[in-house]
């Protein structure tokens, strides 16, 4: 099998199915999940401890299982947070990869354009590799790149709707004009729609609610896996233009197809007209 | 990296190999992806594809009207000068040929451009030879002043310019820039420029990012076909607009097919390229970028230019001059190039129209930036 | 009163409660005090992120406000 690593910055990976680990029922199936999976990079939150409860270390597991860690700026509502935010992560986790992610509306979690140009440009100049969280927005994905982003990631619809790809037209102009990597994040619901995401050409994508929400996530997981990897190959493989009449896979018969030619319709027959005075 | 950088890392050869290995299976997967790529232009530029014309003609008219309805946008050239400090065996503006130079004043840039208001069109093209101290950036400097505030758009084909020369002219109310490197093969391309700037390969390869990086509106590639293999030229060219358009995408783009025509001089082409040629790279290009402008001069007989109009062509010049002064005053010596169709706008426009197309004279309004 | 500087303590603000620590404990000295693994927090103290690497050479200061963070599940 060919190699097909996805590059992004200084980093190479075999799996392009990035996972998260939020909503897990167990520290121990959302491990035992992104095992399954097959990921090599997954986001985690940064949030204030409690001093009194404490909290689970997820991050010593996820090391020990050789996966690369991405932390995510979400809870900041504008760009001065996000970059406080993936100040803080970077010392944290000893990784100056970031997830920016800003966004101010608690309803729809909808990514705020302005404040995410404004913090990616910030943090590119102070060294982070950057993945930006926003909407398939095209000029938006291209002033990311413009500011130093080391890939992009627009949604497919809304976090944790597993509503399916809601944004298919953008996407493409996104995946056809970027050159950077394409991470289609959030609102994949299925493992199709997984598959559909990589046979559009995005070079991963990010799931975390389809598999931490559904009954079995550890096969779940699997199977995101196996869509991932079936979609991408896929699309290595060249994929098929969908036509709205039949085009014949065996050929016409010639003197039938002769005889079906209106040369009127011809746009090019003029031509073969020994009349005709080209040059 | 540079364009240059990229073109360096092309294996020419094996590009012309696969050109003319091509098979049919080859094309008709070119024909079904649903979008363009460097991949299938090649496949469409091949001999293979001639088989296919009337498909690709097909599906060129659909995709041209998709993005472009029914208008042909027209254009006119204006002549500043004809002098030059190139040799170009294939020009009639060649340093050692012997015709009158001439180089327009401000009073007669005026006249041209009154001449030309009164034919009808808003949108423009400035032309000069390439000569660096008489004819430069000082000169187009004064000129566009005289000229922007008749019309809506304007263009420049002159020699390559300092990025930012671009940037001053675009402030001066430049909208595209035309650069055609005449062949992608540096070979032939030595043979043909033996004197002068443009002897220079790679300057003239770098110009267009230059452009790209002024931020001017329109780039104009194009390339001169006949000077060397036609099919490999164009096939370069569109790895050229390819690496502009991914780069540059606040720009808009537009080809040129200028076939090699006689002129005082005189170059036979090595490789000839007929009109089932010019419609095969007509239809590849449309196929491989559906917004890309197609344009075409006046260099192309009446007969075929009808048949253009409505197959992918999306801007046309009429009625053009390729002498400096033309429009005011008609003279005999001094051009360019032999004109073939020299039907008058007004005609033109009314076989436009009789095709059940538009002839469209305004398409641009600048507003904030000029 | 008059106290010696070596049992001097100092009030702190950590995420919000107040503690006391002895005036020149370092912050690696006070995660220890705090049973907090180093590992897997940030600090902030004063609103400026401190780099890890400088913990154990950094006193507390009096009064200071001294944020922790850690990595918690999330998408």
């Amino acid at each position: 099998m060919m190699q097909d690593k996805l590059v992004i910055a200084d980093h190479s990976f075999d799996s392009r199915l990035f996972t998260g680990t939020g909503k897990f029922n167990s520290a121990k199936t959302m491990l035992d999940s992104i095992k399954a999976s097959g990921s090599q990079l997954v986001t985690m939150a940064v949030k204030r401890i409690d001093l009194q409860t404490g909290s689970d270390d997820i991050l010593q597991p996820l090391v020990d299982a050789n996966v690369k860690l991405l932390p995510n700026t979400s809870g900041a509502r504008d760009a001065k947070e996000a970059v406080f935010v993936a100040q803080l992560a970077r010392e944290m986790m000893q990784t100056n990869w970031v997830k920016l992610e800003i966004h101010p509306d608690p309803k729809y979690l909808m990514p705020d354009p302005v404040e995410t140009l404004l913090a990616a440009k910030m943090l590119c100049e102070q060294g982070f590799v950057v993945l930006p969280y926003v909407h398939a927005d095209p000029v938006l994905c291209r002033r990311l790149e413009e500011v130093g982003c080391a890939a992009v990631m627009p949604l497919a619809g809304p976090i944790g709707s597993n509503s399916g790809i809601q944004t298919t037209a953008f996407l493409e102009m996104i995946i056809e004009q970027a050159n950077v990597p394409v991470v289609i994040d959030a609102g994949i619901g299925r493992p199709s729609q997984a598959a559909l995401a990589m046979e559009m050409g995005a070079d991963a994508v990010l799931v975390n609610t389809a598999i931490a929400s559904s009954a079995l996530p550890v096969e779940m997981a699997r199977c995101f896996a196996t869509a991932t990897d079936c979609g991408r190959q896929a699309y290595l493989a060249g994929l098929g233009q969908v036509t709205k009449q039949a085009q014949h896979t065996s050929p016409l018969d010639i003197g039938l197809s002769q005889s079906v030619i209106n040369q009127d319709s011809s746009l090019t027959g003029f031509l073969d007209d020994p009349a005709f005075r080209g040059r | 990296m540079s364009f240059a950088e990229y073109f360096s890392g092309l294996d020419r050869d094996s590009l012309s190999m696969q050109l003319y290995s091509t098979t049919a299976a080859d094309v008709e997967a070119a024909l079904v992806r649903p979008r363009g790529d460097l991949k299938s232009l090649l496949a469409l530029l091949s001999p293979a594809a001639e088989a296919y014309l009337e498909q690709m003609a097909q599906r060129s008219v659909a995709l041209t009207r998709q993005r472009f309805g029914a208008a042909l946008n027209m254009y006119i050239p204006l002549y500043l000068s004809n002098l030059c400090a190139n040799e170009c065996d294939y020009c009639g503006f060649t340093m050692s040929n012997k015709l009158k130079r001439k180089t327009l004043n401000s009073d007669e840039i005026n006249a041209e451009a009154d001449a030309i208001k009164r034919l009808g069109y808003d949108s423009i093209l400035l032309v000069s030879g390439e000569h660096e101290t008489k004819v430069g950036i000082d000169y187009f400097l004064s000129a566009l002043p005289l000229i922007k505030p008749k019309f809506n758009y304007l263009a420049m084909e002159v020699q390559p310019l300092a990025t930012d020369e671009y940037r001053q002219l675009k402030q001066a109310g430049l909208d595209a820039v035309m650069l055609y490197q005449e062949t992608y093969q540096p070979n032939t391309y030595a043979k043909h420029h033996t004197r002068g700037k443009k002897s220079d390969f790679l300057n003239r390869l770098a110009a267009p990012e230059r452009v790209a990086q002024a931020g001017v509106d329109k780039i104009g590639l194009g390339v001169l076909l006949g000077l060397d293999d036609w099919r490999l030229d164009a096939l370069l060219m569109g790895h050229h607009l390819a690496f502009l358009e991914q780069r540059y995408w606040r720009s808009r783009y537009s080809i040129s097919l200028p076939r090699l025509r006689p002129c005082t001089g005189g170059v036979e082409p090595k490789v000839l390229l007929t009109d089932r040629g010019l419609l095969q790279m007509i239809f590849a290009f449309r196929l491989f970028n559906q917004e890309l402008e197609i344009s075409l001069s006046t260099r192309e007989s009446p007969a075929l230019r009808d048949k253009l109009f409505a197959l992918g062509v999306t801007h046309l010049s009429a009625g053009s001059s390729t002498q400096p002064g033309g429009y005011a005053a008609q003279q005999t010596q001094l051009d360019q190039f032999e004109i073939s169709d020299d039907r008058t706008p007004a005609q033109i426009a009314q076989v436009i129209r009789s095709q059940g197309l538009t002839p469209v004279w305004k398409d641009w309004q600048g507003q904030w930036s000029n | 009163m008059s106290v010696s500087n070596e049992s001097a303590l100092i009030a702190l603000h950590v995420n919000d409660s107040r503690h006391q620590v002895p005036q020149g404990t370092t912050l690696s000295e006070l995660l220890a005090i705090l049973a907090i693994d180093s590992d897997s927090v940030a600090l902030v103290s004063n609103g400026q992120v401190i780099p890890k690497s400088q913990w154990q050479n950094i006193a507390c200061e009096p009064n200071a406000h001294i944020e922790l963070f850690g990595a918690v599940a999330g998408g």
